[in-house]
């Protein structure tokens, strides 16, 4: 015959045992002991059955209270243990979040790519064309075109490598602008078009490779003039630079542009005077000028009714000065530990 | 050129200090490289007059000088110098002054004998390179005077980097000329003075190739000193402009071309035989220059001529026979206009840029001969004494130059220039140049002077409008586009930088190497006799334009190697030159090439170290060939890889790649040969494809995402290990009905002698099939697969050996 002190000791071993359940497994034994079919509870509950009406409603309802609490306290406990469990697995699963990633780290690009891919854009954005053509290419296209017949002064200012056997006349090209010449002859104008790509001179020292890399530009139009292709090349500065350059034009000499111009910009290195600008505050960076009459005439554009803007730039010379690199050989040591600095 | 500011403000006299003067000139189209101060390299040295010179009492080769300093007590100076005679006048270092290399100059004992200063050589006062003995100075210089003083050494030397076009500013008068119209200053021209003729002695002069030369004059000088000293002043305008001194008579002839631009010769008429004939030099005629070297003189070289010999390249040098020596008394001086083309054919196949025939080849002002002759004759006299035959003048007007009027449009000047530029202002401009002007309608006529050779066209005089009013002065026009030429490049084509872009995500460099390589390295690869071969290479091991990108980029990888590095992988874009069919011209071809050495991945934790292999290389490739269209719909698509041989990679691990049939690349190891020659103790792995190839793309084509599930079989099985994988992929898509939608090769295993050593390898393969309209039943699929297993059994003999639900 079951008694309230019985109720008590039962009530006070479960919430014992549940509390000092060490896992999930511990409390399901318990919950078996207490509340299975044959669990200390259910026959508690069993035996209220031989007691008198009054005692058993009693007696009942203490021990269903009690059973509702032992349920409880397990569902609590379970919650408790399966919190600490998950809480255990992260804590397994924890990384060194500080050690390397894995696989392969990307290359890079050139830097007179890279260079090259910025001067395009901001051309391509002004509405040029791009053109390519032969870098082995014939005396016509590279000079003769471009007004500069055999034995002109100019010549020798190109130091033209020449391909054996020589009555194959063919060439090097010492700039891009053959190019141009063939763009003029396979398009009518208005053109404009830049004609990016490698050049070659016979000259090796510190400033000097024999080979690097030219952009030049081309317009013709019934109406463009020297403040057009002025603006274009302050714009091509200071976009190129990303700051707001001086931008100064000199008087110069090339064959294939009259009036011509040398472009400066302030330096980019000092405010005024260093090495790099030879203490005068200005760099060169491009040649540039209108479109001789003569270079149009060979390719058959009348140049009273158009008129052209033409320029050249070393691509080269524009990441040195963008990048600070002070030695042009290095473009084509295709040193790694240079190159990664380009990404 | 190198400009004396002293002596051009002699000509022209700005309001501007030199840095000024430089800016303007800059802006005015004659670039000043750099403005040098006159050295005041030393401090304390006067002009001294060597009195009395005796023997030094214990040194044979020294000497005790009286120098008289203009002080009332004359200097004790011991020296050395072989020139050091009573009577001269030289350069005293007093003490306490300091020499060029910093010297200070102390009262000293010379073996016993007391010093009190030192006696200069032009080298010791960076006044020149002589340091042969004492500088002497001309005898009536006051002892005591300055040097500085005498010397007019407060000056600064501009150096013009002129341009090609601008002959006519090699000489002050040219400068000055520029100078004046820059500036506004008035040019005050010191005037050159006909020198009468006061003997008859003259010498024949024939010209017999007028194109070569149109114009000749000459004039004998009689009863000449040439041993006469050169004055001071003239030795330091001479040193200033970057000349020695040589003698009076040439430095009469070289300062006169300093001056007036006129380059001109002096020709020891003793040594001239009959007379001179100016002419085009046969074939195989010797000629020994002034300089010492001996020609073997070409046909189309033009010479002075005496009736026996050549003595002269006209224009560029004169010859060692009849060159002025100290005892020479008649002398023929030349002052000629040549054909520029004619001078700098020559000089350049000679490889003679000198003085005279830098100006000839940029032309001569062909009016200025006489005046030049003048102007010689009279310094001459001066420096030399002597009396002055007539000017013989050999000038055909129908070969000189013509200057012809040019309409200049005031109209075209604002439409070239996109600026208004006033018409007074134009006519000032182009009247300060030395031009004759005559007004019309809307512009003007305009007669270019004679050195001028540059203008001769509207667009030169534009030219010389916008440069003369300033560059700086011309609008600058809002940058504008034009959506015209504003076109994309068609989409079947990827852009360049995707691939670039593809290889560097891919751990790959980008290299530029130089087009031409060594003829050793290029035969590794290719018939290297056939290579484009240049006429002039910078150096042996760059004589012959690629035939391919990997000579290079291997260079490159070397390089590296031997700088410690370990994994290397480069690739570079470029043109390759390949013999021309039938012997007709090479062709030039854009490439794309790689080359990959190393470990498949850098050294790291969390994968094991492994050294790449053909099949690394080939993922590179083919993600690269991905951007064309491979893998597209599985399989290789248009392109093939084919086992194949070729020099340069090693037999077994060299593909062929083709694309729709066509030969376009190769994939390989470096054959041992290749390894060794770039000495990379690693293997070596390189592909190389046409540019073409890897650009073409097909333009993307819709398809809806599957609605139905897919239902996947993993077939694992023996095959003889010669089979290839392509002929296990074609046979399976063959075989495996319309419902196959993917097909991968996700398995091989194969020991060294093959599975149980009997030569065969394990495949596996995982089959998917799915449809676009409903969902698979088991049975249709096993039903598939059976004939899959049914093709490959009877093709190959395969052995299955599982083949279960994925």
């Amino acid at each position: 015959m079951p008694t309230t002190s019985d109720i008590r000791d039962l009530s006070a071993g479960a919430q014992a045992a549940i509390a000092a359940a060490a896992d999930l497994r511990a409390l399901e034994e318990l919950r078996v002991r207490y509340l299975g079919r044959k669990g200390a509870l259910t026959e508690k509950l069993k035996s209220i059955g031989a007691l008198a009406a009054e005692e058993r409603r009693a007696y009942g309802r203490q021990l269903n209270q009690l059973k509702k609490e032992i349920q409880r306290q397990l569902q609590n406990r379970r919650a408790a243990l399966q919190e600490d469990e998950r809480a255990a697995g992260i804590a397994r699963d924890a990384v060194d979040v500080t050690l390397p990633g894995r696989g392969a780290a990307p290359g890079g690009v050139h830097p007179v790519s890279r260079t090259l891919a910025r001067m395009e854009e901001i051309f391509v954005r002004l509405g040029f064309a791009v053109a390519d053509g032969p870098e082995l290419e014939d005396d016509f296209h590279n000079f003769t075109a471009l007004n500069i017949p055999p034995g002109h002064p100019a010549r020798a200012m190109h130091d033209t490598f020449y391909a054996h056997p020589p009555s194959c006349g063919l060439l090097l090209r010492t700039h891009t602008s053959p190019v141009q010449v063939r763009y003029m002859q396979n398009h009518k104008p208005p053109l404009r078009v830049i004609a990016p790509g490698r050049v070659y001179r016979c000259d090796s020292d510190l400033t000097h490779t024999p080979m690097f890399h030219q952009v030049e530009g081309l317009v013709v139009d019934e109406d463009t003039s020297f403040a057009d292709l002025k603006g274009v090349l302050v714009h091509f500065a200071r976009a190129f630079f990303e700051r707001d350059l001086e931008v100064r034009f000199r008087p110069s000499f090339f064959p294939f542009t009259e009036p011509s111009a040398e472009v400066d910009i302030s330096c980019v290195f000092c405010r005024k005077g260093c090495r790099v600008c030879g203490h005068s505050g200005w760099l060169e960076v491009l040649g540039c000028g209108m479109v001789h009459p003569a270079v149009l005439g060979h390719v058959n554009i009348d140049s009273e009714r158009f008129l052209g803007y033409a320029f050249g730039m070393g691509v080269e010379r524009l990441a040195m000065l963008r990048y600070g690199v002070d030695d042009l050989r290095v473009f084509f040591d295709n040193d790694l530990s240079f190159l990664r600095r380009f990404r | 050129m190198l400009v004396s500011e002293n002596w051009l403000r002699e000509w022209v006299n700005p309001a501007w200090d030199s840095a000024a003067l430089a800016d303007a000139l800059t802006m005015g189209g004659l670039e000043v490289d750099n403005v040098r101060r006159q050295s005041a390299a030393f401090r304390k040295v006067v002009v001294g007059r060597i009195d009395q010179v005796d023997r030094h009492p214990r040194r044979a080769n020294l000497r005790v000088c009286t120098v008289n300093i203009g002080r009332s007590r004359p200097l004790q100076v011991v020296c050395g110098a072989p020139n050091a005679t009573a009577g001269v006048t030289t350069a005293v270092a007093l003490i306490g002054g300091r020499i060029k290399d910093g010297r200070e100059i102390h009262k000293a004992r010379i073996h016993g004998i007391v010093s009190s200063g030192m006696l200069c050589s032009a080298a010791e006062l960076d006044l020149g390179d002589d340091a042969s003995g004492l500088i002497i100075f001309d005898a009536g210089v006051t002892a005591g005077a300055d040097i500085k003083t005498h010397l007019a050494l407060d000056d600064a030397i501009l150096e013009l980097k002129l341009t090609p076009n601008r002959g006519d500013c090699l000489s002050m008068r040219g400068v000055a000329r520029e100078v004046a119209v820059l500036s506004g200053a008035r040019l005050t021209a010191p005037a050159v003075k006909a020198v009468a003729a006061r003997s008859s002695r003259r010498a024949a002069i024939k010209v017999d190739d007028k194109n070569g030369c149109p114009r000749y004059a000459g004039r004998v000088l009689s009863g000449v000193n040439a041993a006469a000293a050169t004055p001071d002043w003239m030795r330091e305008r001479l040193r200033r402009a970057g000349l020695r001194s040589i003698g009076a008579v040439v430095d009469v002839t070289n300062f006169v071309m300093l001056e007036l631009g006129q380059p001109m010769h002096a020709f020891d008429l003793a040594s001239v035989d009959g007379g001179i004939i100016v002419r085009r030099a046969a074939r195989g005629e010797r000629l020994r220059l002034l300089d010492g070297a001996a020609l073997a003189l070409g046909g189309d070289m033009l010479v002075i001529a005496d009736h026996r010999r050549p003595l002269a390249l006209a224009g560029i040098m004169g010859g060692a026979a009849s060159g002025i020596s100290e005892a020479a008394t008649e002398v023929l001086l030349e002052s000629a206009c040549f054909d520029p083309p004619t001078v700098a054919a020559t000089a350049r196949r000679l490889g003679l840029n000198t003085d005279a025939a830098h100006r000839f080849e940029r032309g001569v002002d062909p009016a200025l001969q006489v005046a030049a002759l003048h102007r010689a004759s009279r310094l001459l006299i001066d420096i030399c004494g002597g009396t002055a035959g007539p000017v013989v003048d050999r000038a055909s007007r129908r070969h000189l130059p013509a200057k012809k009027p040019v309409l200049l449009r005031h109209a075209r000047v604002r439409r070239v220039l996109g600026q208004s530029v006033a018409s007074a202002k134009i006519e000032k401009i182009i009247r300060g140049l030395g031009m004759k002007t005559r007004k019309t309608v809307g512009g003007l006529k305009v007669t270019p002077p004679t050195w001028r050779w540059d203008v001769d066209a509207e667009h030169d005089l534009i030219e010389e409008v916008a440069r003369v009013n300033g560059y700086q002065r011309v609008p600058v026009a809002a940058a504008t586009t034009s959506p015209a030429s504003a076109q994309l490049s068609p989409e079947n084509r990827s852009p360049v930088a995707r691939l670039r872009d593809c290889l560097a995500a891919r751990d790959f460099q980008e290299a530029v190497t130089y087009s031409f390589v060594a003829p050793q390295a290029q035969a590794l690869f290719d018939d290297a006799r056939r290579a484009v071969r240049l006429q002039n290479p910078i150096a042996a091991n760059m004589r012959d334009m690629r035939m391919s990108l990997w000579p290079g980029l291997l260079l490159a990888l070397a390089h590296n190697y031997n700088r410690q590095h370990r994994r290397i992988r480069l690739f570079e874009i470029g043109a390759v030159w390949r013999p021309g069919r039938n012997g007709g011209a090479p062709r030039e071809e854009q490439r794309i090439g790689a080359v990959a050495a190393g470990a498949a991945l850098s050294r790291q934790w969390g994968a094991p170290p492994r050294a790449a292999d053909f099949f690394d290389l080939k993922g590179d490739l083919c993600a690269l060939l991905s951007l064309a269209g491979f893998g597209d719909g599985g399989g290789e698509g248009e392109f093939q890889f084919t086992p194949a041989r070729r020099r340069g990679l090693r037999d077994g691990q060299c593909a062929r790649l083709s694309r729709g049939g066509k030969n376009c690349g190769w994939i390989g190891r470096l054959s041992p040969q290749a390894e060794s020659f770039f000495a990379v103790e690693q293997a070596v792995f390189a592909f190389e494809l046409s540019l073409d190839a890897a650009l073409v793309r097909p333009l993307p084509v819709y398809q809806p995402a599957p609605l139905y599930p897919s239902v996947s079989r993993d077939l694992s099985f023996l095959v003889a290990q010669a089979v290839a994988a392509r002929d296990l992929h074609r046979a399976i898509r063959k075989s495996a009905g319309g419902l196959l939608s993917a097909l991968e090769l996700f398995d091989v295993y194969q020991g060294a002698q093959g599975i149980d050593g009997a030569g065969k390898k394990s495949v596996s393969f995982r089959l998917t099939f799915q449809s676009p309209s409903r969902t698979l039943k088991d049975a249709e699929v096993d039903a598939a697969v059976a004939d899959v297993l049914r093709a490959l059994g009877e093709e190959f003999s395969i052995e299955l050996r599982t083949a279960q639900p994925a």
